[in-house]
């Protein structure tokens, strides 16, 4: 699948830009390939433009926003833009009454957990994930990481669900490579993706015993529940033994083909004392690492098709298995086939 | 000529690498764009496999070798394969003792020269080129460099071949910018190659007259040089004095504009009278006098020699000789020089 040729993809909602990254003017960001202007105005409402001024095409997140009208303003010439896309100055017309026609395209947006989230076409076709215990007393929200990734968002949503990778990539964090047969889970498909549930024993290093409240225990046990939203989000809900939560978002936003910009935050029930966000950050640091380093090693055009013969798989494979299948269904009833540079999966697909 | 799009040239062996460089555990690389990884089996032998798992595609070149298994372990799944390519070991699976019935794609590979070969094609339509020095016990061999230029094969074995640009290139090292004029050669066909043989005068700088043991400023190369089809050479250089240095390089197509480069030596000394650092620190600078003008040259080299792409003189005729050759060779097998789209458009 090439993400950047499958329309439907636009129909979801991705966080593209923490809110503290803006400064006082407008930011760049590449959408499954669309180049977009991101600005806050005044009032701390966010914006999303294509990123091309109607007049000579200039960046206009190479310009800036005017502070009394909340507009962006092009570098080359000072047209300005409101957040509709409807072009609201020209500073060039004698007439600065005349109305003007021209606009540029907009896009939806929303501020949510920290970062400004787009969608690309104006009906989305699932709300933006509602992340548990996000508001409720007694947790708090860690923001973890903000990165581009070479890899595709499907290649690291099935990773962030795959119980057998974790005695491999993993063997030097919290993986135990001498007992390699991944733990059983469930899983239960909805409208929204998917949800699996497991009980994962791993081992705990030096930094995760003070993390997690646990010194002396070399082992410990992960009860997870782990949310997958379609396209490339998911929420993974970890509680051990102690009560603690350690719940991770991660959304691998599509940029290009080829790229994600990955976004990662972490709920706790805990506080700054028993745990330092620094440590905890440090920790999960090591692990996004060992699975970076494997997932920009993979081949960004997936196969959704699983007897494409590109991929062999095995029964902890069921959860990215069921992504495939559910994003080629997802293609299917938008009327679109799945995308990709390899000619036999096209005519895999026409054959349908 | 794009090599990526002739098949034939896959029916050859290129040397990739010296062998301790799989010491250290798998290494990646390309050969006419398809990604390899390079690893040795427990037994030493070396292994070429494609750099994809096939399980969930991650490059096997970022895992590891497991000698109690006695194959190359994925980092992702470790999912292992023998050097056969085939899946001997599945961790996940429950029953051990089940058979695995498919694997990834594995090419021929050979040890030769303390250097790694690989074949893409299951039918190599020649062999790994001969080297009498390696058995003879009179030479010793020295490794010399293991890099990737941006430049082709042809334009590395054309220039190898290339009497005339010694006073230019190499006029800081041992050409002589005051005689312009070639000597005369003699090029005589062989089996997958030609023989090219002629007299040169040469300078020979400080450093030379150490490595040769000879204090005169000039002296003359008796230079034998054996072109190998598609991008490889053996060159012997017999001086006045009895010393006789062969350099071999091997060049390997990464793809459409650059190549492995292996170069090794062959000497009749020994060396208490000439140190292997001082021979190799003046073919360095022999070969990074070549590296800087190769890499200026256009990759997509025409092999019609009336492109009006390259005009030519006398002195070119082995590397007109190369681009008749390579020509026959793809007519031969219902391949046409195809000249790239992207070039066309520039």
């Amino acid at each position: 699948m090439l993400v950047t040729k499958q329309p439907v993809l636009r129909r979801f909602w991705y966080p593209v830009i923490p809110v503290d990254q803006f400064g006082d003017g407008p930011r760049p960001f590449t959408l499954l390939g669309e180049a977009l202007a991101v600005w806050i105005d005044a009032d701390g409402m966010a914006h999303a433009v294509q990123d091309r001024c109607c007049h000579r095409s200039a960046k206009l997140s190479e310009g800036w926003t005017n502070a009394e009208t909340g507009s962006i303003v092009c570098p080359y010439h000072g047209w300005e833009y409101n957040g509709t896309g409807a072009c609201t100055r020209i500073p060039q017309w004698k007439d600065q009454e005349r109305e003007i026609k021209f606009r540029i395209t907009a896009f939806k947006t929303e501020i949510r957990y920290g970062y400004v989230w787009v969608c690309l076409s104006d009906e989305p076709l699932q709300p933006i994930p509602e992340i548990d215990n996000v508001d409720l007393p007694g947790f708090r929200l860690i923001q973890q990481f903000y990165e581009i990734w070479k890899c595709a968002g499907l290649r690291l949503m099935e990773n962030s669900f795959d119980n057998a990778h974790i005695a491999f990539v993993h063997r030097n964090s919290f993986g135990i490579i001498k007992e390699p047969e991944p733990p059983t889970m469930t899983l239960e498909e909805n409208a929204q993706g998917l949800v699996m549930r497991s009980e994962v024993p791993v081992q705990n290093n030096a930094l995760q015993m003070k993390n997690l409240g646990q010194e002396g225990q070399a082992r410990t046990v992960r009860h997870i529940t782990s949310t997958w939203y379609l396209p490339f989000a998911r929420q993974t809900h970890i509680r051990y033994p102690n009560g603690l939560i350690h719940a991770i978002v991660t959304i691998a936003t599509p940029v290009d083909d080829r790229t994600s910009q990955v976004v990662q935050f972490c709920v706790r029930n805990d506080t700054e004392e028993q745990a330092r966000a620094e440590d905890i950050n440090a920790f999960d640091r090591q692990v996004t690492e060992e699975d970076r380093q494997v997932l920009e090693s993979t081949e960004f055009d997936v196969p959704l098709r699983i007897d494409s013969g590109r991929e062999f798989h095995m029964p902890s494979d069921r959860p990215g298995i069921l992504m495939r299948k559910q994003i080629l269904a997802l293609l299917h009833e938008h009327g679109e086939d799945d995308v990709t540079l390899y000619q036999k999966d096209r005519m895999a697909e026409a054959a349908e | 000529m794009l090599v990526t799009k002739h098949p034939v040239l896959r029916r050859f062996w290129y040397a990739l690498a010296p062998l301790s460089k799989l010491e250290a555990g798998p290494w990646g690389t390309t050969l006419l764009g398809t990604p390899l990884v390079l690893w040795l089996t427990p037994e030493g032998k070396p292994a070429a496999l494609i750099d994809r798992c096939c399980h969930r595609t991650a490059k096997l070149s970022i895992g590891w070798v497991d000698k109690e298994a006695g194959g190359i372990v994925c980092g992702y799944h470790g999912w292992t394969f023998d050097a056969s390519g085939k899946c001997i070991r599945i961790p996940q699976w429950k029953d051990q003792s089940r058979e695995i019935s498919f694997g990834v794609e594995a090419f021929l590979c050979e040890e030769r020269y303390g250097y790694v070969w690989v074949c893409l094609d299951k039918e190599p339509v020649a062999p790994i080129p001969d080297i009498p020095e390696a058995s003879d016990p009179s030479f010793r061999q020295i490794h010399e460099f293991h890099e990737v230029w941006n430049a082709p094969g042809l334009r590395i074995m054309e220039n190898s071949f290339d009497t005339a640009h010694f006073s230019y290139v190499h006029r800081e090292s041992f050409g002589i910018i005051e005689e312009p004029e070639i000597p005369a050669q003699s090029l005589e066909p062989m089996e997958h190659g030609f023989f090219l043989r002629t007299l040169v005068p040469v300078k020979n700088p400080e450093q030379q007259r150490k490595n040769l043991g000879m204090a005169e400023e000039r002296t003359t190369r008796d230079l034998q040089n054996y072109f190998w089809m598609p991008f490889s050479r053996r060159m012997r250089l017999d001086y006045p004095n009895g010393v006789t240095h062969t350099i071999v390089t091997c060049t390997a197509p990464v793809d459409d504009r650059s190549s492995i480069v292996c170069q090794f030596a062959f000497r009749n000394d020994t060396e208490a009278e000439a140190p292997a650092a001082g021979v190799i620190a003046f073919d360095r600078q022999v070969t990074n006098e070549d590296r800087v003008v190769l890499e200026a040259c256009e990759y997509d080299v025409p092999l019609d020699i009336a492109s009006g792409r390259e005009f030519h003189m006398s002195a070119d005729r082995p590397g007109i000789e190369m681009r008749r050759m390579l020509k026959a060779m793809f007519a031969a097998h219902g391949e046409s020089e195809d000249e790239s789209p992207a070039l066309a458009a520039e």
